[in-house]
């Protein structure tokens, strides 16, 4: 591989080594600029130069059509820096614990960033890998450089325990794949059929190797989405950490886990159904266990970010029901509801992080109470994301849940399958049974009256931030119109067969070689 | 005629624009006149285009085609960027009349908040505004879509004003109303979707396209398709709940007694009315040969059992809210009956039973803040003898209370007797004599409980001695009472415009159900 082709291929991913470097540089020159200001100033224009090339990037005529880099990792290659800019502007007051610190939180939120954007469009295992280990990397750093007392301390190593064991699950199960199809290239799960090297089966049978592998990434995938039963972590890591740091770790590690799902099950070709057509099975169970249990379990929590926690899982659950349906609908209704639900989530927490004094600070729901009377801007914004989360009309909440709602119908009627429609009926059970906590926060703010004294905000920063969410989703619902047309991208790009490039890119080769393109 | 058609965004916008902006003033007559204004304003243009309409349908019967030809309908493609759903708006026989009862009884509403103390005014008028608004806007749908959004959205004004001005346990109401419904709309959405995405992959919400595939798809029965029993029961079910029929009634007593009195009124004279509208223009049309056969069967029994209960825990109410809310639930059963036989005779009936108990259950409502302004409670335990102190009000609560007893002469009277008379021609023999004491025991019931109301509110001696209390009727009140005795008296003697108006739907209805019927009958 020449040098000149190196250099190619780093320009398409030029968004995310951009933001990786400038992370770097964030960790070494924070010994010597202190001033917070500045470093988050200058994130925001990292960022922003992100999104400025992934843009330009989208509508380049030349990379068209190469399913590497448009479609779903547009997508999520958009949607890490959106979420890091208001990521941005939650951490900017406080930063990830009370001390006022340096770049270090700015740094790992970009490195995060990357990591998403790296996760959607990574081409190879092992650039797959690297992606989720860019997101769950920092957010050690960020559990650890926060709270330091002793639900902090639990938190981080509890998020570092399970992480490591997750990517070693992770690892295994590439490990299978690499064994059965000697190639880390994604193309080439497609044809894991007929590249076997060893295999006892005969031909159309499924490999009990097969299967494994597909358990064993499923699991390390599971971590990141808080997937039932991998979702343990979830509720002990938000209570441990700040607002700020727990709306990062409900939104970023998800979308790197679900584009990493994307990538395994449905990028190559998804007609192949590499994994002779388990994965909708086991996906199907993952789904309703995790939503059902998320609900049930959201609603005995009287700790907002207990909560929320379990709200995320639950909603991680109608994700992972929107793909499920194997259609390429439903990977484009699993677009729209990760990114509804990402900006409805951080609008809570940018909340919660704007109320976030150590003097009386928010941690129970209760202490919510009356919120609309003190603080109504900040109430509204609660009550436009909670309204979404729940999933009433208007807001891109429940828009999403339409759309999933939609393909599931019509995938049970198109393959035939009921499973699907019984898919639905937990959906709107679900939706049910969460409305209950999600109204209960909300009749807390709304109707109740003030209990004790009100915090009193250090920065009208996240509340900014949380007006931007509360916009987004209600523009999500009343005008989806707007935001369908880039959701077909994301569904037809998924669904263009690749032509299977079976040359095996071993780590040697590293990111350069797995970032290039396909041949037609 | 195409001119007034442009009038029908106006109807909805106009209250819900007037409610938001009077959100952000500071003062609240004019607040509660803002959000006055404009719906009276909606109810004129609601008048001007259903009197268009009568001459539109009148055509289309001339011409003798089915439903819809030169049904009005106004569409606004932009707002959902044209790809899942247009806003389309339509007034026809089966929403004209509750276009109209939904404007009055809001405006009614406005005015009667006049007299109560409210923090916050300006928020609750437009809270108010804003509820009228979606009310008018799920009525008008002719867009699957776009009800059910209007139908959910309804919950969030009105958990608001239930749950901050209501009374002491309004909390508590608020919240349970807010989940029942929106647990039954949760499985109405999904059934809804199932007929959409069944019929034409999801593409298109309109009503009146689906009302026509209806008789040839809701037979059709393949693996992974929603068994088309199972989307009408799934339909109904936030309907159900919405009215309320009886096993799922138990949000409503306490939403009805802590809510604000012209909130309930507003609730039970146009809310419930959804319900049941929305059981007719979705589960029945949409999906006409399973109405016939499994609503038949699950929904007969809910409403007679709604009639009969209803009655009996109205009897055993110990306030007048209460006793409204029970008597409520037993005098839609008549009206579900009613649309349950598939007859013109009965859909007509029922369609002016809800037109009457709309705006004969609002009159008591209306009274009954009225008494509530002036003594200070509606426990039959402190009210007796209020003939004397108050005989205006009296008047008109007795007019009311006769009304709803079902007098010959006066409004509900037609609507029970033909509903009745429909179910009875459509029902098989012992069902239909079942039924009929079934509903014959509620409307004896009905008259038992609203003349002791009468006996213990009314009549009787005097328990409270404050003599300040005793003021007449102001202009406020006037407004109020007049046009619903009005109402009353002439729905009763000239039930004919509102019977007519729904002439060409519930004769559409019977044919489709009869033609499934014979289809069934030949496939087997």
């Amino acid at each position: 591989m020449d040098s000149a082709r190196i250099l190619d291929s780093c320009y398409l991913a030029l968004p995310e080594l951009g933001m990786l470097a400038a992370g770097c540089l964030f960790f070494l020159l924070g010994t010597m600029i202190e001033n917070r200001r500045f470093w988050a100033v200058a994130t925001v224009i990292v960022l922003g130069l992100a999104l400025v090339f992934q843009i330009a990037e989208a509508n380049d005529p030349e990379t068209s059509g190469n399913w590497l880099l448009h479609g779903a990792a547009t997508f999520f290659r958009f949607l890490g820096p959106v979420l890091g800019l208001i990521g941005t502007a939650l951490l900017a007051p406080t930063g990830s614990g009370q001390a006022r610190r340096g770049p270090e939180d700015f740094a790992c939120l970009l490195v995060a960033c990357a990591g998403v954007g790296l996760t959607g469009m990574a081409p190879d295992l092992v650039v797959l890998f690297l992606g989720l280990e860019l997101v769950s990397i920092p957010v050690y750093l960020l559990l650890f450089l926060g709270k330091h007392d002793r639900q902090g301390q639990e938190a981080a190593i509890k998020y570092f325990l399970l992480s490591v064991l997750s990517s070693a699950l992770f690892l295994f199960g590439a490990s299978y794949v690499y064994g059965m199809t000697g190639s880390t290239r994604l193309e080439g799960l497609g044809g894991i059929h007929e590249n076997l090297r060893w295999s006892e089966t005969a031909p159309g049978e499924i490999p009990a190797a097969r299967t494994l592998a597909l358990l064993f990434l499923l699991a390390g995938v599971g971590f990141k989405i808080t997937a039932a039963p991998f979702h343990f972590y979830a509720p002990d890591v938000y209570q441990g950490t700040s607002p700020a740091v727990a709306g990062l770790i409900s939104t970023l590690p998800k979308a790197a886990g679900l584009a990493a799902l994307l990538r395994l099950i449905g990028a190559g070709e998804s007609a192949l159904a590499p994994f002779g057509g388990v994965e909708w099975s086991l996906l199907w169970i993952l789904a309703v266990a995790t939503m059902t249990l998320g609900n049930l379990l959201a609603l005995w929590q009287n700790n907002l970010h207990r909560l929320l926690a379990y709200s995320g899982i639950a909603q991680g659950g109608y994700m992972l029901a929107a793909v499920s349906t194997g259609g390429q609908a439903g990977i484009g209704a699993m677009a729209f509801y990760l990114a509804a639900y990402s900006l409805m989530t951080l609008g809570v927490f940018a909340v919660l992080a704007y109320l976030n004094d150590p003097d009386c600070p928010v941690k129970r729901v209760d202490d919510l109470a009356g919120l609309f009377r003190t603080r109504p801007i900040a109430a509204l914004c609660l009550g436009v994301c909670f309204v979404g989360l729940i999933g009433l009309p208007l807001t891109s909440g429940f828009y999403g849940k339409l759309l999933i709602l939609k393909t599931s119908i019509a995938s049970s009627s198109s393959q035939g399958n009921s499973l699907f429609l019984v898919l639905a009926f937990f959906i709107v059970f679900n939706a049910a049974i969460s409305a209950w906590y999600y109204l209960g926060v909300l009749t807390r703010v709304f109707l109740r009256l003030p209990l004790g004294p009100q915090a009193k905000p250090i920065s009208p920063l996240p509340l900014c931030a949380a007006v931007a969410c509360s916009i987004a989703t209600l523009a999500g619902g009343i005008v989806p119109g707007l935001i369908e047309p880039y959701l077909r991208p994301v569904e037809k790009a998924t669904a263009q067969s690749v032509a299977v490039d079976a040359t095996v890119v071993v780590t040697a080769n590293g990111f350069a070689g797995a970032i290039e393109q396909a041949p037609e | 005629m195409d001119w007034n058609l442009a009038f029908l965004p106006f109807i909805p916008a106009l209250p819900f624009v007037a409610g938001l902006a009077a959100l952000f003033t500071r003062n609240r007559s004019l607040a509660s006149g803002v959000v006055l204004i404009s719906t009276l304003l909606s109810v004129g243009l609601a008048i001007a285009v259903t009197m268009d309409r009568n001459r539109l349908v009148f055509d289309a019967e001339l011409n003798g085609s089915a439903l819809t030809a030169g049904q009005p309908h106004f569409e606004v493609g932009a707002l959902f960027g044209g790809k899942i759903s247009s806003v389309r708006l339509g007034v026809d026989g089966l929403n004209a009349g509750l276009v109209l009862l939904t404007g009055l009884v809001g405006a009614l509403s406005v005015v009667a908040s006049s007299g109560l103390k409210l923090d916050h005014a300006n928020r609750y008028f437009g809270l108010l505004g804003i509820l009228i608004g979606l009310t008018l806007l799920a009525f008008l749908a002719q867009d699957l879509l776009v009800f059910y959004v209007a139908f959910e959205l309804t919950l969030i004004p009105l958990f608001l004003l239930v749950g901050s001005w209501g009374g002491p346990n309004r909390q508590a109401a608020s919240l349970k109303m807010v989940i029942y419904t929106l647990a039954g709309g949760f499985l109405t959405l999904l059934g809804i979707l199932a007929i959409v995405v069944q019929s034409n992959g999801g593409l298109d919400f309109g009503w009146e396209s689906l009302a026509r595939k209806a008789a040839v798809e809701s037979t059709l029965v393949a693996p992974g398709r929603m068994a088309p029993g199972l989307i009408f029961l799934l339909v109904c079910a936030g309907f159900v709940v919405k009215i309320p029929l009886v096993p799922f009634h138990s949000w409503q007593p306490a939403a009805y007694a802590e809510a604000p009195t012209p909130v309930t009124a507003f609730l039970s004279a146009v809310l419930a009315k959804l319900g049941l509208y929305g059981i007719l223009r979705v589960a029945f049309f949409l999906l006409p040969g399973e109405a016939a056969t499994l609503g038949v069967t699950v929904l007969v029994p809910l409403a007679v059992l709604s009639i009969l209960y209803g009655a009996f825990c109205a009897y055993g109410a110990r306030d007048l809210k209460s006793l409204l809310a029970y008597g409520s639930i037993s005098h839609l059963g008549v009206a579900l009956l009613g649309l349950l036989s598939f007859n013109r005779v009965g859909v007509e009936g029922a369609m002016l039973h809800m037109l009457a108990h709309g705006v004969i259950t609002a009159g008591m409502l209306f009274t009954a803040g009225m008494l509530f302004e002036r003594e200070g409670t509606l426990q039959f335990s402190g009210l007796g003898g209020m003939a004397a102190r108050h005989k205006l009000l009296s008047a008109f609560m007795v007019l009311f209370a006769l009304a709803s007893v079902g007098v010959p002469g006066l409004a509900q009277f037609g609507g029970e007797f033909l509903c009745l008379m429909g179910f009875l021609g459509s029902a098989e023999y012992g069902q239909g004599i079942a039924v009929a004491f079934g509903v014959l025991a509620g409307i004896f019931l009905g008259g038992w409980y609203t003349i002791t109301m009468l006996q213990k509110v009314l009549f009787g001696p005097l328990k409270v001695h404050e003599e300040n209390s005793a003021r007449g009727l102001g202009v406020a009140d006037w407004a109020i009472l007049v046009p619903l005795g009005v109402l009353t008296i002439v729905l009763g003697l000239w039930p004919k415009p509102v019977l007519s108006a729904s002439r060409v739907e519930s004769g559409y209805l019977e044919r489709q159900v009869q033609r499934t019927e014979t289809s069934r009958l030949a496939s087997r």
